[in-house]
C-alpha cells in the first residue's frame, strides 16, 4: 500500500512538473538574450582563436560559422547590423584556411547582405592564395571586383584565371571577353578570344567563341 | 525524514574525507589565488580579470566534483555490493537516494561556500569591491551544480561509471550550448531537423540561462524575477531527474 502510494506521488510530482519545465525555459530565454551575435561581436582574432582552440582549429571555425550563419540570417530579417561580420570571417579563415564555403558564402554575405564589397574581395583574395585552383572563388573575387568597380581590370584578370581552371562553366570565357569589350578593351577581348580558343576542345564551346570572336573583329581588328 | 538526514550527513563526511574533494578545492583556491598574478597581466581591468578567474574556478571546480561525486557515490556501492547491505533495511529504497543525493548537494555547498569566502576575501583585500550580483552568480552556479549532479545520480544508476562521468560530462557541455541549439533549429530548413533540435533544446538542461558570471563580473544588474524564474526552473528540473532516479532504484534494478 505505501509502495503504491510512493510510486502515485513520484507520478504525480512528474506529470506536475515535467510541462512547467518548457514553459519555464521559454519565460527565461525570453528575459536574456540568448543569441551568439553578442559572443561573434567580440571574437578575438584568428590568430589568438588558434592559440586558445588547443588543436581543435577547424572545429572552433565551424561553430563559429555556424553562429555566422544563424546571426546573419537573424540580421537580414531584422536590424541589418553586420559590423561583426567581417572580423567573424577572419577568425573562421585564420582558423581553418581551406574552408572552401566560408570564404565563397562570407563573400556574398559580406558584399550582397552586409553592403562591403571591399571587405568581400579581401576575403576572397585569402582565399583564392589559399586555393588557388578554386574556379569558384576567382570567378566570385573577378565578379565582386567589377561589379563593384574595385579595380576591374584585376576582376577580369581574375574572371580569366577562373576560365582556365577546370570545372568552370562553358559561358566563362565569352563573359570574359565580354568584360574586356564592356571596359572599353577590345584588343584585350580579341587576344584573350583567340588564345582560348587554341585551348578548348569542346565543339560546341568552339562555335561560341568563334561566333563572339568574329563579332568582335567585325568591330575593330586586334593592333 | 531522520533516516534521510543521517543518511545526508553520512554521505557528507564520506566525501569531506574523500582525498579528490580535498584536492580539487585546493586546486579551486589556488586558481583563485592564481587570478592576481594573471591580474596583472590584464591592461587596467585587473578587478574584472580577478572576478572572471574567481567566478569561473568556483564554475569549474563545483562541476568536476558534482560530476565526480554523483556518478561515484551511488555506482562504487553498487560495484563493491555494499549497497545490498544499506537497501535491505526496513526503509524505502528511494530514502537511502534521497539522503545520498542531499549528501552529495550539502558537500557541493560546502566546496562553493569556502571557495567563495577565498573569492570574497581575496577581494576585499585587494579593494576590488563585492557587488549583489557576485552572491546571485554564486547561487546561481548552486543551483546549476546541483542539477547536474542529479543527472549524474541518474546516470550512475543506469550506467556503469565510466559512461556515466562522461555521459553527465557532455551533458554539462551540452547545457552550456542550448543557444547554438535554438538558433540552429530557428535556421533549419527542414522541418524534422527543426523538430530534432527543438526538442533537444527542450530536454537538455539549459545551463546557459544559469550563468550569470558575465554580468557579475560587469557588476550589471540582475533582475530578481529572471533570478526566481531561473532558479524555479534549476528546482523543478532536479526534481523530475530525481524522482526518474528515485522510481529507478525503487524498482530495484541494480546492475
Amino acid at each position: 500500500m505505501k509502495a503504491k502510494g510512493g510510486r502515485l506521488l513520484m507520478i504525480s510530482i512528474l506529470l506536475l512538473l515535467i510541462p512547467s519545465i518548457p514553459l519555464l525555459q521559454i519565460s527565461i530565454s525570453s528575459d536574456r538574450r540568448e543569441m551568439p551575435e553578442e559572443r561573434l561581436r567580440y571574437i578575438p582574432s584568428g590568430r589568438y582563436l588558434c592559440l586558445l582552440s588547443a588543436g581543435y582549429h577547424t572545429l572552433t571555425a565551424d561553430l563559429i560559422w555556424s553562429w555566422s550563419v544563424i546571426s546573419f540570417n537573424k540580421h537580414l530579417r531584422g536590424e541589418g547590423d553586420f559590423t561583426w561580420l567581417p572580423n567573424a570571417l577572419e577568425a573562421i579563415t585564420t582558423l581553418d584556411p581551406l574552408f572552401r564555403d566560408a570564404y565563397l558564402y562570407g563573400g556574398v554575405m559580406l558584399a550582397m547582405g552586409a553592403g562591403n564589397p571591399e571587405e568581400a574581395v579581401k576575403l576572397l583574395e585569402k582565399g583564392t592564395g589559399k586555393l588557388p585552383d578554386d574556379w569558384q572563388l576567382h570567378f566570385f573575387l573577378g565578379f565582386y571586383r567589377l561589379f563593384f568597380r574595385i579595380d576591374p581590370l584585376e576582376g577580369i584578370a581574375h574572371l580569366e584565371k577562373a576560365a582556365s581552371l577546370p570545372g568552370r562553366p562553358s559561358y566563362l570565357p565569352v563573359l570574359v571577353a565580354k568584360a574586356y569589350t564592356k571596359l572599353g578593351r577590345l584588343e584585350l577581348a580579341i587576344r584573350y578570344l583567340e588564345q582560348t580558343k587554341k585551348l578548348i576542345k569542346d565543339r560546341g564551346l568552339r562555335m561560341k567563341i568563334e561566333s563572339q570572336l568574329a563579332e568582335l573583329l567585325k568591330r575593330g581588328p586586334a593592333s | 525524514m531522520r533516516r534521510i538526514g543521517v543518511i545526508a550527513i553520512n554521505t557528507v563526511r564520506e566525501c569531506v574525507r574523500d582525498k579528490i574533494f580535498l584536492n580539487l578545492l585546493i586546486f579551486g583556491a589556488l586558481m583563485i589565488g592564481v587570478s592576481i598574478l594573471i591580474g596583472d597581466l590584464s591592461i587596467g581591468q585587473k578587478g574584472k580579470f580577478i572576478k572572471d578567474i574567481g567566478l569561473g574556478a568556483i564554475s569549474i571546480i563545483g562541476a568536476i566534483t558534482a560530476i565526480l561525486l554523483s556518478t561515484g557515490l551511488i555506482r562504487r556501492e553498487i560495484d563493491r555490493k555494499t549497497i545490498y547491505s544499506v537497501i535491505y533495511r526496513p526503509m524505502p529504497r528511494w530514502n537511502f537516494l534521497l539522503g545520498r543525493y542531499l549528501g552529495i548537494c550539502l558537500t557541493i555547498g560546502l566546496n562553493v561556500l569556502i571557495m567563495s569566502l577565498i573569492f570574497f576575501a581575496l577581494l576585499s583585500i585587494g579593494r576590488y569591491g563585492i557587488q549583489a550580483g557576485m552572491f546571485k552568480a554564486i547561487l546561481m552556479t548552486y543551483m546549476e551544480l546541483i542539477l547536474i549532479a542529479s543527472i549524474g545520480l541518474l546516470l550512475s544508476l543506469l550506467l556503469s561509471s565510466t559512461p556515466s562521468v562522461i555521459f553527465t560530462a557532455s551533458i554539462y557541455v551540452a547545457g552550456h550550448m542550448t543557444a547554438e541549439l535554438k538558433g540552429m533549429a530557428s535556421a533549419a530548413q527542414s522541418g524534422i531537423h527543426r523538430f530534432f533540435l527543438g526538442a533537444i533544446y527542450y530536454i537538455f538542461p539549459n545551463l546557459e540561462a544559469l550563468n550569470l558570471r558575465a554580468e557579475a563580473a560587469y557588476g550589471m544588474t540582475i533582475d530578481h524575477l529572471y533570478l526566481l524564474k531561473a532558479c524555479l526552473y534549476a528546482l523543478a528540473y532536479t526534481v523530475v531527474v530525481l524522482t526518474i532516479a528515485m522510481w529507478w532504484f525503487e524498482r530495484g534494478e541494480l546492475g
